[in-house]
């Protein structure tokens, strides 16, 4: 809210000294934080107020004329190309030679069409008054004497203070509770502004009209008050410059007048022209297909919630949120009935944000506005509306009050203060702030007040409520500072799987992203299958946030594609995050699985070899070496030809074989298991889809299906005594894998056989026998409590051999 | 005559076994591997070789003469063997030598990956997990999608309540919400089990904000501490130790009175500008990291509102708490000096190289 220096200075006492940026610093250390402060009207100086003599039309322009006015000095004449100069005796802005103008015009004595003109009258754009119309600011006398510097006069000349209200303070949205807070926080007195004296006339027979709340939770008090015989016109300067400083456009003295009584008492108002009603007002919830068309012109259809104004004909306004283009106030208006009144908080935030309407009315509605201050809100406004528009208040005005709102006692104990607050504050102290904001306190035993706490806080409702009200006065600067009692137990972190993946792909050489979790649904829908299906975002800002990711692969593909596009062409990126998928447990409709995944685009780092693209095994390296870190080493990959997101010959399944394996360390040769990951090329159809112009190797491990924590290493010593190796090659058919192969091998049972590796997978149609490929394994052999002989050894390879052969598809070679 | 005869055949047999070391010393000079040398030692100390040919003829002389000639042999014999171990000797230096002329240019790149890099979000909330773990603070986590009572009405915030505002929150099929901030880790620790409650829960909340400030997901760190006697003194103490320890020694903190439904007195917490050390000028001018106020606002706190106590089956009487709230990509700027929020998502690797 918008708070004007000015304006806070009519309302509180403060000392000479008290500058803008104090009170700002002491507001915010209260809990109202002042956000910046804007300075007005600083660019503006020496613009005077002057009186008109008389004036004369310019000898060689038709559209000028030459105006003669004095500002309690010498007379002057200058040249003006408004329509709308006044007549001898009114007053004006007049900018004499010397005078700067916002944006820094600096005013001189200047020749016009021939003639000399010292300065220049000014329009309200030009004082930087907003808008202002056409033609010259006129100024009535009650605005200002002549003479005067015309900034220092209206008030051009202020500070205004943009306060962070938050939501549990609808008593700050006002001058006057902000003038309540400063008086307290500077100790000093403040007031607020009483009703001006205007004169009264009785109601006219005929013109009463009766106010009715047919359902007292919409609405706990309505007043109405009726101002007859007005003139509708612009209000006076002074007022339009404080709206402006406010931030609120000045329209005319009707309106001005409602917004300028909520801008100082917080209690927004609201005008029907009184000769548009058709008999009694009655506030009450709108009935099932009921409609009204509201002052922007919309006919809108009203929910059963929505609170209304109705007269006999129908829905006339929506209660704190809009009027109705029906009662609505008009230039022709002259009778109007004024509301002040209070609505239900929810169905006020339920109807204004259904329909989009969020106003400065609704805002303070929907935040809670005071009942026991509607009499002098409506009283104010009256009053102010009469004099400005030179008309009468007629009648006392009805004010309807079926629910009493009542003062709310807390107690609050020292005991509850010091135990919350951590330190001690004496109660008498406590007494004292409490009583500055209108908290009033009674002694209630040694150790206790009890708080009368006015209606205009509904936030203050328990003791924990007072504490903060007694120690935001005192300053929670105040507060010792001091480390906790005692310490909890260490426990595991859950996201340690998770910070165990992104260390090693750190570490094998990757750079970690972080990518929304909601994505486009395109994305989602190139990937197809299941993942097509993420859960959908109600209320997504735009497109690119519509569905949940289920698969970071497009993240992961988005980002390559973002590097590529800066010149970036080798990559490797991972994300550990979670998808989000749907379960079939209607209790937990979703679940949140944590994914490690990685991609690779372009050539492996290395000036040595510059050209060497990424392949399969680089990815898949990757991969083992990951869940090696995660503490499974027992993996096997198997082909992934039916995979949506892979390429059909080059990528894999990760299983992770049982668990007996994963204790024991044996090596078998059964790739079955549980998938925990896929790894290979992303499939060329894909990549087309999602856009990516470069060949990319992908791998995901699903980390809750690895499993929590790592096992413990049992360790081994490692042997004592030497190895011997023996290599075998062999032609075998293509279609059997490097896994097949070992398992041949090891089908001997042979006990000396300890490892067994390939050396070579040898393809080159040139030499190879049609649709085989050369092998080339190393085979260890050892005894743990002995050297071997190489007879021994021999022997021992032999059978092995022999098992091997007994493949069809084998042909040892030399 | 006899005498007469041997003298010059011992004399020829000393003469001709003192020449062999001199021929073997010319002979070795001009081989240049270990492999000739050897041979050539063979060749003069080889079982046929010339010093045992000359020697054959030691049986035929007369006693007395043998122990000269023996002298002269073993003289033979230390002269090659004297030779053979020099000549070595200098070859192997030969080698040495030129071994030590290879020369590299050590200032070329090293082989092989380099090391990948952490993301600047991942590597400021370790930081902050460090430091609340030493304090015996515990991680939880929560999901995403969240029930609107763990979001909002356990936490205080009924339906309608203007403080939802606070949080534009995107919701999802099935009346779920994606989480505005990570407070429902509150609630879900604490509906799991009894006090004493010691919990830092970090993760990626939600709002519907997308601006030069702000991105649709942001990372956030939630604590929570409930147990007997916890006052607003604890929380200060907390935080300023957290101050110490992320921005530096001797930094002050302030919390300045605010509005959350979930805690009741709330607070804004700053941290003294750890650029200008508070002062608000830095080199003569206004600071450019806290715009000249001396502090920079890090997060939200406050002690546990009793009704979010009540939600969980906590006894407000019996036990009090507090809780602090802060943006992940705001300490993450602030420690890495990032003027740009959006950098943390745009996934440029020039940007993400410098986090090793």
């Amino acid at each position: 809210m918008k708070i004007s220096f000015n304006w806070l200075r009519e309302l509180v006492e403060l000392k000479p000294g008290v500058t803008a940026d104090s009170v700002a610093d002491k507001l915010t250390l209260a809990g109202l934080e002042v956000e910046s402060i804007e300075r007005r009207g600083r660019d503006l100086s020496g613009v005077l107020v002057a009186e008109v003599r008389g004036t004369r039309p310019h000898p060689s322009a038709d559209k000028l004329s030459i105006v003669r006015l004095h500002a309690g000095g010498a007379e002057e004449e200058v040249v003006c190309g408004a329509s709308n100069v006044p007549a001898a005796g009114g007053r004006i802005a007049w900018a004499p030679p010397g005078a700067t103008l916002p944006g820094g015009r600096k005013l001189d004595r200047r020749e016009i069409r021939g003639v000399m003109s010292p300065g220049m009258i000014c329009s309200e754009a030009e004082l930087g008054l907003g808008e202002g119309g056409d033609g010259i600011l006129i100024l009535s006398p009650l605005d200002a004497p002549v003479g005067a510097d015309l900034a220092r006069q209206i008030g051009l000349l202020d500070e205004v203070l943009e306060v962070n209200v938050t939501p549990n303070r609808p008593d700050a949205l006002s001058h006057a509770g902000i003038a309540r807070e400063v008086a307290a926080l500077f100790e000093t007195s403040w007031r607020l502004p009483l009703p001006d004296e205007v004169p009264q006339v009785p109601l006219a027979q005929g013109r009463g009209v009766d106010v009715e709340i047919r359902d007292s939770t919409a609405c706990t008090r309505y007043a109405a008050r009726i101002v007859t015989g007005l003139r509708l016109g612009p209000s006076p300067i002074a007022v339009r410059v404080r709206l402006s400083a406010c931030g609120v456009r000045a329209i005319s003295n009707l309106v001005d007048v409602t917004n300028y009584v909520m801008l100082e008492t917080g209690h927004p108002l609201h005008a029907f022209d009184l000769n548009r009603l058709q008999g009694g007002i009655a506030v009450r919830r709108a009935g099932r297909g009921e409609r009204m068309k509201t002052l922007d012109g919309i006919d809108r259809p009203l929910q059963e919630n929505d609170i209304v104004i109705a007269d006999a004909r129908g829905a006339i306004a929506l209660a704190g949120v809009m009027g109705g283009a029906d009662s609505e106030v008009s230039a022709a208006t002259t009778d109007v009935l004024l509301e002040a009144a209070t609505f239900d908080p929810r169905s006020i935030r339920r109807t204004s944000k259904r329909l989009g309407l969020r106003s400065e009315a609704s805002h303070r509605f929907e935040r809670g506005v005071d009942a026991e201050g509607i009499p002098h809100a409506s009283r104010r406004a009256a009053a102010m509306l009469a004099r400005f528009g030179e008309g009468r208040v007629a009648g006392e005005g009805i004010d309807r009050y079926p629910v009493q709102q009542h003062p709310r006692r807390v107690v609050l104990s020292f005991a509850g203060l010091s135990r919350l607050a951590g330190f001690e504050i004496p109660l008498s102290q406590a007494a004292e702030k409490l009583a500055a904001i209108g908290i009033v306190t009674a002694p209630d035993g040694d150790d206790r007040l009890a708080a009368t706490v006015p209606t205009f806080r509904p936030d203050v409702g328990i003791e924990e409520d007072l504490v903060e009200e007694v120690m935001r006065l005192v300053g929670y600067e105040h507060a010792p500072a001091r480390l906790p009692r005692g310490s909890g137990a260490p426990a595991t972190s859950p996201e340690a799987p998770a910070d165990r993946a992104r260390d090693a792909l750190a570490a094998l050489g990757l750079s970690e992203i972080v990518s929304w979790g909601f994505v486009p649904r395109t994305w989602l829908g190139a990937l197809g299958g299941q993942l097509e299906g993420g859960i959908a975002v109600k209320n997504p800002i735009s497109a690119d946030y519509e569905l949940m990711r289920t698969s970071l692969l497009p993240g992961l593909v988005d980002a390559a594609k973002r590097n590529l596009a800066r010149s970036v062409f080798d990559l490797g990126l991972f994300e550990v995050g979670p998808i989000v998928r749907r379960t079939d447990d209607p209790k937990e409709p979703t679940a949140e699985p944590t994914i490690a995944a990685a991609l690779l685009v372009g050539r492996r780092p290395g000036w040595l070899k510059p050209d060497e693209a990424f392949d399969f095994f680089d990815a898949q390296r990757i991969a083992r070496e990951l869940l090696r870190a995660l503490g499974i080493t027992q993996l096997a990959f198997a082909p992934a030809r039916q995979s949506l997101l892979l390429h059909p010959g080059v990528g894999a399944e990760i299983h992770v074989r049982n668990a007996d394996a994963e204790a024991t360390g044996k090596a078998t040769a059964n790739a079955t298991g549980r998938v925990v990951g896929l790894v290979g090329e992303v499939h060329p159809r894909l990549l087309r889809k999602l856009g990516l112009e470069a060949r990319a190797f992908y791998l995901e491990v699903t980390l809750d299906a690895v499993g929590g924590e790592r096992r413990p290493v049992r360790s081994v010593a490692p042997p004592r005594f030497p190895v011997s190796s023996r290599d075998i090659s062999f032609w075998i058919d293509l279609a059997v894998s490097a896994d097949d192969q070992r398992a041949l091998l090891l089908s001997a049972a042979e006990p000396l056989l300890r490892d067994l590796a390939v050396l070579e997978d040898y393809r080159d149609p040139r030499y190879a026998p049609a649709g085989k490929k050369g092998m080339l394994w190393t085979l260890t052999y050892r005894a743990d409590e002995r050297t071997l002989t190489d007879a021994e050894v021999d022997a021992a390879h032999a059978r092995v051999v022999a098992a091997l052969k007994a493949a069809p598809s084998v042909a040892l070679r030399q | 005559m006899s005498s007469g005869e041997k003298a010059p055949i011992v004399a020829d047999l000393i003469g001709d076994l003192d020449r062999l070391a001199g021929a073997f010393a010319d002979e070795i000079g001009a081989l240049a591997t270990e492999q000739e040398i050897r041979l050539a030692q063979a060749r003069y100390l080889g079982k046929k070789g010339r010093v045992s040919e000359l020697m054959k003829a030691l049986g035929r002389l007369a006693a007395e003469d043998r122990p000269a000639v023996g002298e002269a042999a073993n003289r033979a014999k230390a002269s090659i063997e004297g030779a053979v171990a020099t000549r070595l000797g200098a070859l192997d230096e030969a080698d040495l030598h030129a071994d030590l002329a290879r020369v590299v240019d050590v200032t070329l790149p090293g082989r092989g990956w380099p090391l990948g890099t952490l993301h600047p979000l991942t590597l400021v909330r370790r930081e902050i997990e460090g430091i609340f773990l030493g304090l015996g603070f515990e991680v939880r986590t929560g999901p995403w999608i969240e029930t609107e009572w763990n979001n909002f009405d356990a936490l205080n915030t009924p339906p309608d309540h203007p403080a939802r505002d606070m949080q534009d929150t995107f919701f999802v099929e099935g009346g779920r919400v994606l989480r505005s901030h990570t407070s429902p880790v509150q609630i879900r620790t604490m509906l799991s089990g009894p006090p004493p409650v010691r919990i830092i829960a970090p993760g990626n909340v939600f709002r519907r904000d997308d601006d030069a400030t702000h991105t649709p997901m942001f990372p956030q760190m939630e604590g929570l501490l409930v147990d007997q006697g916890v006052s607003f003194a604890d929380l200060k103490g907390t935080l300023l130790y957290f101050v110490h320890r992320f921005f530096g020694p001797n930094l002050g903190v302030r919390l300045r009175p605010s509005y959350f439904p979930f805690t009741e007195p709330s607070a804004e917490v700053d941290a003294a500008c750890y650029l200008c050390s508070g002062s608000g000028q830095s080199g003569g001018r206004s600071c450019r990291l806290c715009k000249g106020s001396g502090w920079i606002e890090i997060g939200g706190a406050g002690m546990v509102h009793p009704n979010v106590f009540r939600a969980v089956g906590y006894d407000p009487r019996a036990v009090s708490g507090f809780a602090f709230g802060m943006g992940l990509s705001r300490m993450a700027m602030l420690k890495f000096e990032v003027d740009d929020l959006r950098s943390f998502y745009e996934h440029d690797v020039r940007f993400l190289a410098q986090f090793r």
